[in-house]
């Protein structure tokens, strides 16, 4: 299993969201790396399709779908919570179930 | 670095969502003022604005006015444009003014770094608060209501008990902070492209005594705010043109180099 963590350093959700995974990791005893990339220019945002951050690729594919298709940009990402509000992180559940796919 | 406690609100004479212009003047007769550095498409920002408005409800009575104000350069974030402000407000029914600074005065005057964050001036507009709004972006796990603490102090007469704390939240979108390949760019102690670098080590610059001189002036020409990464357009007066140096450390630990 191959996951990407992207982050952009000037949005503050990222140690977070990666304190989230890897909870979730140990949770679930799935022993994988985590290879981060730090986003830092406009091109790279546009290069790695970068919505905005965090994002975390499992396998290819984002554990939020729904968000990935946003235009990239270095900005914090947006993720919605089952109750419609929003958060800068993606849901415990979202992590899992992207995880055990 | 954001304004004192104690400082002045500064002037504004800004648009608003409801196709009128708001000044600092038009809120005269508020006993308290709350700007808050605010846009559209920060996930901190929405995470916060329904408690916005309860807030500029709950104490429009009490002569409390709630003032958000835009300062993000909408070209590079569009989600941020004037346009875009007026449908949020619309569609979530904000209780508080919306203003959008193009220019980004009221941002750089008030030192403003994130959004959202806290502005809370008292009947005199001496900044009385700053900060963030409560200490939880989930709702449900607040257990400080700083800004609403601070209200009740302020319309009491008293200094609030909690005056500054970190505001949480995206960082204001600078114009000129467009984030470019650095390939295109000299690195520090590049030369033989006419480029000249006047300080290299990150941590204890070699500046030449001029690029010291520039350095200090670069915190009051900008109202404090300076950034990592930040390309500068405020160096009329010091004899560069804009967009002539960009800061690529905080400025302890400044390193200045001359961009094409």
């Amino acid at each position: 299993m191959k996951i990407e963590f992207l982050f952009w350093r000037e949005c503050p959700s990222h140690p977070e969201a990666r304190a989230l995974l890897d909870e979730v990791l140990a949770a679930r005893g799935l022993d994988a790396e985590v290879e981060e990339y730090e986003v830092k220019t406009n091109e790279e945002a546009e290069r790695l399709s970068f919505p905005g951050s965090p994002t975390i690729r499992v396998d290819g594919r984002d554990v939020d779908a729904a968000g990935a298709s946003s235009r990239p940009a270095l900005t914090c990402r947006i993720y919605y919570l089952p109750d419609g509000r929003v958060s800068p992180v993606p849901t415990r559940e979202q992590l899992e179930e992207a995880l055990l796919k | 670095m954001s304004v004192g406690l104690g400082t002045e609100a500064p002037q504004f004479d800004l648009p608003g969502v409801d196709g009128q212009n708001h000044s600092l003047d038009s809120y005269g007769d508020a006993e308290a003022l709350v700007l808050v550095q605010s846009c559209n498409h920060c996930p901190y920002v929405q995470a916060w604005e329904n408690r916005l408005s309860a807030i500029a409800r709950d104490y429009a009575d009490r002569g409390v006015r709630v003032v958000a104000v835009n300062s993000n350069d909408a070209a590079n974030y569009p989600e941020d444009s004037f346009e875009e402000m007026q449908k949020r407000s619309s569609a979530r029914g904000f209780a508080f003014d919306y203003l959008y600074d193009e220019p980004q005065a009221v941002a750089r005057e008030l030192g403003a770094e994130r959004t959202p964050e806290v502005f809370l001036f008292d009947r005199d507009r001496g900044l009385a608060y700053h900060g963030a709004i409560d200490d939880s972006r989930d709702e449900d796990g607040v257990s400080q209501q700083y800004l609403r603490d601070a209200l009740d102090a302020v319309l009491a007469g008293r200094e609030p008990a909690v005056s500054e704390t970190p505001a949480i939240g995206c960082t204001v979108k600078w114009k000129g902070h467009f984030h470019r390949a650095r390939e295109s760019r000299p690195r520090p102690g590049e030369r033989g492209d006419g480029i000249a670098p006047l300080a290299s080590d990150p941590v204890r610059p070699r500046a030449s005594p001029e690029a010291l001189a520039l350095l200090e002036q670069v915190p009051a020409e900008l109202g404090g705010v300076v950034r990592r990464g930040e390309r500068l357009r405020a160096f009329a007066s010091l004899g560069l043109a804009a967009g002539q140096v960009e800061i690529r450390a905080e400025v302890a630990r400044l390193e200045l180099v001359l961009v094409p």
